[in-house]
């Protein structure tokens, strides 16, 4: 690995712990910040799905969508969320690479979730298409492919 | 199967009574051994859409109450549903959700069995008595009595005997023919796959809460307000349009409303809403390009007069007794499983049109997301309260729930032996109540 792509690597991770910090932190304000005025969040029902319009994905968000849930998460009576789960976002096996002016990173999640004594456990990769900007990136597309996709399910009621 | 579970000792009258179901049916494993019995493995069960079953040898895994089936599409095209157990030891068959078979081979002493369920061959058969013959009807798969299609849609009962499928369905055959009809090609196909999300509670729960016009603007007031506050324009740029926003909206109902909406509940345990368009709760949809070259589609088919009518059909969330929602207009079903006496799964599907737009398909996919997903802004909240309903009745403190809104107004209408209500009202859950009792009685 060259240094120029070892930066990348350690400014990217840098950046996925700074977002699961942000979601753990319940600033999801913040985080949707870190999405591009184009960004999506997906998370998909299979490994294999291509498209958002001819399968249903469990999340199918482009930003102004992402804001209406973001809204939400912040309503006393969300009654999903109330009261809130204490949350770990666990970031690791990060991959890095560049293409086509876009960078790519790739990684494993574990999202653990603990509601009145109660854990919920979730898993899966994650893909960010991330953009610089300034310092440092915007999300074009965070999709997170849950092991769990496809299965059944208990409510997911956090960003993953 | 046992014919007859003559020891409950249970006043199942007593139990369910028109102003209110006893708590105990929401919490007693004995009740709900008994449910499985006396309506599970009797009444029409929704088993399927005959989509997922095309060729001879294809076969969906599906449960009737707490039984694992199979729908099994045979060489002549006709249907069974087989029970997923072994008559060895007892093994489920089939792990895989679907697929295609041309027989069930047990993967524990490789007892193989036909698409119709008999039994076809058994290692090492010269080591069993005389007695043992491997005609023996009794070693087939267990095969439901009765498999029946209402336009694709597929029933099962466990039973030899009961109502016809179409004396059961009563008035609910409006919203299959509603759903079919819409198709400008004349069919319906289950795709855009599928959702399966779990529930710590009772399985009438779901059913006593769709056509509840009460909870929405509590239960969902986080998502109402939220969509109500939102600058979010339905533009086309954005991913689905709007769409969600509306069905987060369409939630914000006032009591004048709950009042303008009719409630419809049969004998059967039926029920629907209807009026919303009649009362200007619901807007039709403002026709764009896609509704327009759609709605000229099923003109092409059925004449202008009939497409309007198809199209304009007023009625919502048409809960077939006791596991089947069909929300027509938004070319959906949901299915509830109960699983033991406080666990339940839904399923939700979409349905693809032939002959409409790909956009027609693409809204429906998006309506199931938006709607029956665990992720879902709207679904969450519902589920979060029938977990604190289950916890709640399960403190012992509450000896009876109150279903009496509305009692008093439940009109008969119409010879159908449906009752209507043009009042705030718990009809459809009396109705479903009513239903449950009878088929709980019956010995």
């Amino acid at each position: 690995m060259n240094l120029q792509l070892l930066t990348l690597h350690h400014a990217v991770s840098a950046f996925l712990a700074y977002e699961a910090e942000l979601l753990d932190g319940r600033d999801f304000h913040g985080w949707l910040d870190l999405f591009e005025e184009d960004g999506v969040y997906w998370v998909p029902t299979s490994r294999d799905q291509a498209d958002m319009k001819n399968q249903v994905s469990i999340m199918a968000e482009d930003k102004a969508l992402l804001g209406l849930r973001v809204e939400r998460l912040g309503h006393p009576h969300a009654y999903s969320i109330e009261p809130y789960p204490a949350t770990v976002h666990l970031v690791g096996n990060i991959t890095v690479r560049e293409e086509n002016g876009q960078i790519v990173a790739r990684s494993k999640l574990i999202v653990e979730e603990l509601r009145e004594d109660r854990p919920t456990r979730w898993g899966g990769s994650v893909t960010h298409t991330l953009r610089r900007r300034g310092d440092g990136f915007g999300i074009v597309l965070k999709r997170v492919d849950l092991i769990q996709a496809g299965g059944t399910f208990t409510p997911i009621s956090i960003p993953l | 199967m046992n014919d007859q579970p003559g020891n409950f000792n249970i006043d199942i009258a007593d139990v369910a009574r028109d102003e209110g179901m006893g708590a105990r049916a929401y919490t007693d494993p004995v009740i709900f051994d008994l449910e499985m019995e006396r309506i599970f493995r009797r009444a029409w069960i929704f088993v399927g859409h005959e989509s997922q079953v095309r060729k001879p040898g294809d076969f969906c895994r599906t449960r009737m109450g707490v039984d694992e089936v199979l729908l099994v599409r045979q060489q002549d095209g006709s249907l069974r549903v087989l029970s997923n157990a072994c008559t060895h030891r007892g093994t489920r068959l089939c792990a895989g959700s679907s697929g295609s078979a041309i027989s069930f081979v047990c993967p524990y002493h490789a007892w193989a069995f036909g698409l119709d369920g008999k039994l076809k061959f058994v290692p090492d058969v010269q080591s069993y008595p005389a007695s043992f013959t491997i005609s023996d009807p009794s070693l087939g798969l267990k095969s439901a009595p009765r498999v029946e299609s209402y336009r694709g849609f597929v029933f099962a009962s466990l039973a030899p005997d009961g109502p016809a499928l179409t004396d059961f369905l009563g008035p609910m055959t409006d919203a299959i023919d509603n759903l079919v009809d819409r198709a400008p090609g004349g069919e319906i196909e289950i795709a855009g796959g599928s959702f399966r999300v779990r529930y710590p509670g009772n399985w009438k729960l779901h059913h006593e809460n769709a056509n509840d016009t009460v909870h929405p603007s509590f239960v969902h007031e986080s998502s109402v307000s939220t969509a109500n506050k939102s600058k979010v324009d339905p533009d086309p740029r954005l991913i689905d349009r709007g769409q969600t926003k509306g069905m987060m909206a369409s939630n914000g109902l006032t009591p004048k409303d709950w009042n303008a909406i009719e409630l419809n509940g049969m004998a059967q345990g039926h029920s629907f809403m209807g009026g919303f368009y009649k009362a200007g709760l619901l807007s039709r949809q403002t026709e764009d390009e896609v509704m327009r070259t759609y709605r000229e589609a099923l003109e092409a088919t059925h004449g202008v007069q009939k497409a309007a009518d198809i199209l304009g059909m007023d009625r919502f969330n048409n809960l077939v007794w006791p596991t089947l929602n069909v929300n027509a207009q938004f070319h959906q079903i949901r299915v509830v499983h109960p699983v033991s006496v406080n666990e339940t799964i839904l399923e939700g599907y979409c349905f693809r049109l032939a002959g409409a737009p790909d956009e027609i398909f693409h809204r429906a996919v998006r309506f199931l997301g938006a709607l029956v997903s665990p992720a879902s802004m709207i679904f969450s909240d519902d589920l979060e309260i029938f977990g604190r309903v289950q916890r709640g009745l399960e403190s012992g403190v509450l000896p009876r729930l109150d279903s009496r809104r509305g009692i008093e107004k439940d009109a008969p209408a119409g010879e159908d032996c449906s009752y209507r209500s043009t009042t705030s009202s718990e009809l459809p859950i009396r109705s479903q109540l009513r239903a449950w009792r009878e088929w709980m009685i019956a010995q």
